[in-house]
């Protein structure tokens, strides 16, 4: 097989890891910030549902998760599996898997605030939504940001687990190639696309990092 | 004029009595000094007085608005100079943009730091962070503002600057409340000085009545404060 041939069907499946990456990102952060005040409600319910949930995601293995998500309608309901369920139910794993990683950080971040932040903004008058919103999130984005770096490296490589569950991303292809080619280069090749991902990413960080560090 | 007016306040952390049924008034124009021993409920009633802490029980009223200045000066660091200065009338007050830059600005100027404007409260010293919270209080156009230990947390060289201020803003008849430790300042700049202890009022009066006071527990906390 043609060399160019190969990156483009590497490429489709890149595609897919793309969407899953991006996806997953665009609704798990906003979804770990619901979380974490959930972890941090006042109210003991809450609290204990955001605990137990938090403590079953990151002690389960992400892989289960997805088979959970994707089978789970048809074991649990008997509803029948549409094969546009396959993509929904791997961002549906992602999404609630991530979440709670970035709620953990969010806590981090939002309990190291110095107390006189708020104090100083319930004097002069700001709303609790103004003094969370203007006042101490851009704070707390600019103390996590390294680990939220982390996760989303490591959520370029978990986008390969979507394959337990047969969505053709990057991965599934390199599997299927290196197979019925009984050679390592698709995987090298695939290797070479996750990591330039992965160096793009780091970038893109390292740039909203700098961006941040007008004031210390 | 009364502008606050606190009547029997107590409070108590885990069973511990912090205030022990404390009754004060300020009237418009007066600076009150607030001194005392470390513990002795001094910043707890401003905080209960500023809405930072609630009472356990007593009366607060206030006539108008109150600013605080804190001891750690509390600037947002996120925000520039001016918009520490112009961001709460402008989202808090909803004034007008133009008149609130004009007047932050000149607030700025009065506090020396007109060529600060655009920096960074971290890049400013502890005495210039300090003078940068006292025009953001200033900003939101209190009746009344209270200063929390404005120089504890500064070196002793900075301290001068702040005291400064104070002094200029009560010579514009600025009503202050100010918890301190700066005696000499106190004896400068208040009209009336209260010696608080263990959660009480232990002597209020004039800075001539205080500081002339016989009452040997008076005499020791001067002495030995001032001797610092």
């Amino acid at each position: 097989m043609q060399m160019n041939v190969l990156i483009g069907q590497l490429a489709t499946g890149m595609i897919f890891s793309v969407a899953i990456f991006l996806l997953t990102l665009v609704l798990s952060l906003p979804l770990g910030l619901v979380i974490s005040f959930g972890r941090m409600s006042k109210i003991g319910f809450l609290r204990g549902l955001a605990k137990v949930y938090i403590s079953i995601m990151r002690g389960t293995p992400l892989m289960l998760q997805l088979m959970v998500v994707y089978f789970g309608p048809y074991y649990l309901f008997g509803l029948r599996i549409s094969d546009r369920y396959r993509f929904i139910a791997t961002i549906i794993g992602f999404v609630i898997n991530y979440a709670a990683y970035f709620a953990e950080i969010y806590r981090g971040g939002i309990e190291s605030m110095p107390k006189g932040q708020y104090e100083a903004a319930q004097v002069l008058g700001y709303s609790r939504f103004q003094t969370f919103f203007q006042i101490i999130l851009p704070q707390v984005i600019k103390r996590i940001l390294p680990s939220i770096t982390n996760e989303v490296i490591t959520l370029v490589k978990d986008t390969s687990l979507a394959f337990v569950i047969g969505v053709t991303e990057m991965f599934t292809i390199a599997k299927q190639l290196s197979a019925a080619q009984t050679s390592m280069v698709p995987f090298i090749a695939a290797g070479l696309f996750y990591y330039i991902f992965n160096l793009l990413v780091a970038l893109v960080m390292e740039g909203a990092e700098k961006k941040l560090n007008y004031y210390s | 004029m009364k502008l606050l007016e606190i009547k029997d306040l107590h409070k108590s952390y885990d069973g511990e009595s912090v205030l022990k049924g404390l009754s004060i008034t300020v009237e418009k124009g007066e600076v009150l000094a607030i001194i005392g021993p470390s513990g002795s409920g001094k910043s707890t009633l401003l905080r209960c007085a500023t809405g930072l802490e609630t009472a356990d029980s007593g009366a607060i009223n206030y006539e108008g608005r109150f600013g605080l200045v804190f001891q750690n000066f509390n600037l947002f660091p996120h925000y520039s100079v001016l918009k520490n200065v112009c961001d709460a009338p402008l989202k808090v007050q909803k004034r007008d943009k133009a008149d609130v830059k004009k007047e932050a600005l000149a607030l700025l100027q009065k506090m020396g730091l007109e060529d600060k404007a655009n920096a960074y409260p971290c890049q400013l010293s502890g005495g210039q962070q300090q003078r940068v919270s006292i025009a953001r209080a200033l900003a939101m156009h209190p009746d009344i503002l209270f200063f929390d230990e404005p120089t504890s947390a500064l070196d002793p060289e900075l301290t001068g600057e702040i005291l400064k201020v104070i002094k200029d803003l009560a010579a514009e008849d600025m009503t202050m409340v100010i918890v301190t430790h700066e005696m000499n300042f106190a004896r400068q700049v208040a009209d009336q000085i209260i010696f608080m202890e263990e959660g009480v009022i232990r002597l209020a009066g004039t800075p001539e009545e205080i500081f002339t006071s016989k009452e040997q527990r008076i005499v020791d906390f001067i002495g030995k404060v001032s001797n610092n």
